[in-house]
């Protein structure tokens, strides 16, 4: 635990680790993330592939165990993902805190 | 099938400028199908169905990462249309979206460290080819006397030394221009985050 403190997440990991609450293959995340941001943050391919391969090493994500499709690899958030994006969220919500009191 | 051929040259440091033209092309109703680096051919289409991008496996990969890794891509819609050497031309339809965000600064400076990484290695082949050619000259020399075997062999020399010179002088300024490429985006990143 206390070796994740004082990571910051990309932006591209926080949506992917937040989508991912629910069982996802690559391109759901994708659409996924697109539709949060509004079209605002779009992923692309290669980048979601490398992620996907470091938050599996990590930890942070597992793949799940497939159920309907088998031809696409599905991915879901582990414990540890989730502690990972709490610390994140708080970390945001002290930029923003600290930007509202200043401006 | 109405199709159309470009004679075209980019180097290893000009794929933003191919990648480009390729949307260009696309956009006036020619959609690019393969090419074996010098010749383009195109085919007759909507204008603007589909985007192309550029891209390159990365150097660590296996050989099985790099199938796994572009089949994860047709799997996001995207299609591998044509190979060239290490080079992968990626399009898909425009309906679907782009293929990232715009200006995505991070996604710029992994595929130029990708293409500096493939350059530096190309560099590094011909010094090695060269050295060899020069180590098995030696030994033949060893072996053979006489006036026609010296000149045999300083003609050899001068051939793969002119050979090689002219490949340094093509290759060494393509990795500076990444380089500063690669400098101007990691500035760009520190501000961007």
């Amino acid at each position: 635990m206390g070796e994740n403190t004082g990571i910051v997440l990309t932006e591209a990991v926080y949506y992917i680790l937040l989508s991912l609450t629910k069982p996802l293959h690559g391109y759901g995340i994708m659409q996924k993330i697109e539709e949060m941001t509004d079209g605002r943050l779009i992923v692309s391919a290669g980048t979601l592939y490398g992620a996907i391969n470091t938050l599996l090493e990590r930890g942070w994500i597992v793949q799940h165990a497939t159920a309907e499709d088998s031809r696409r690899k599905e991915y879901v958030i582990t414990a540890e993902g989730r502690t990972v994006v709490v610390k994140e969220l708080e970390r945001l919500r002290e930029l923003v805190a600290n930007g509202e009191a200043i401006l | 099938m109405e199709t159309k051929r470009y004679f075209r040259f980019f180097t290893i440091a000009d794929y933003e400028r191919e990648q480009k033209w390729l949307n260009a092309m696309s956009r006036s109703g020619w959609n690019f199908v393969r090419t074996n680096g010098f010749i383009y051919t195109f085919e007759k289409g909507t204008p603007g169905e589909y985007i192309y991008k550029i891209d390159l496996p990365n150097d660590s990969m296996t050989d099985v990462e790099v199938d796994a890794y572009y089949k994860f891509m047709e799997e996001c819609g995207i299609e591998v249309v044509s190979s060239f050497k290490f080079w992968r031309y990626l399009r898909k339809k425009s309906a679907d979206g782009p293929f990232d965000t715009a200006n995505n600064t991070m996604g710029q400076l992994l595929m130029v460290n990708k293409a500096y990484g493939m350059a530096t290695k190309m560099l590094c082949i011909m010094i090695a080819i060269f050295a060899i050619i020069i180590m098995a000259l030696n030994i033949a020399i060893s072996f053979v006397n006489g006036i026609a075997a010296e000149f045999m062999s300083g003609m050899v020399y001068g051939i793969a030394s002119s050979a090689f010179l002219a490949m340094a002088l093509i290759m060494v300024p393509i990795i500076q221009r990444l380089r500063s490429r690669m400098n101007e985006l990691i500035d760009e990143i520190q501000i961007k985050g």
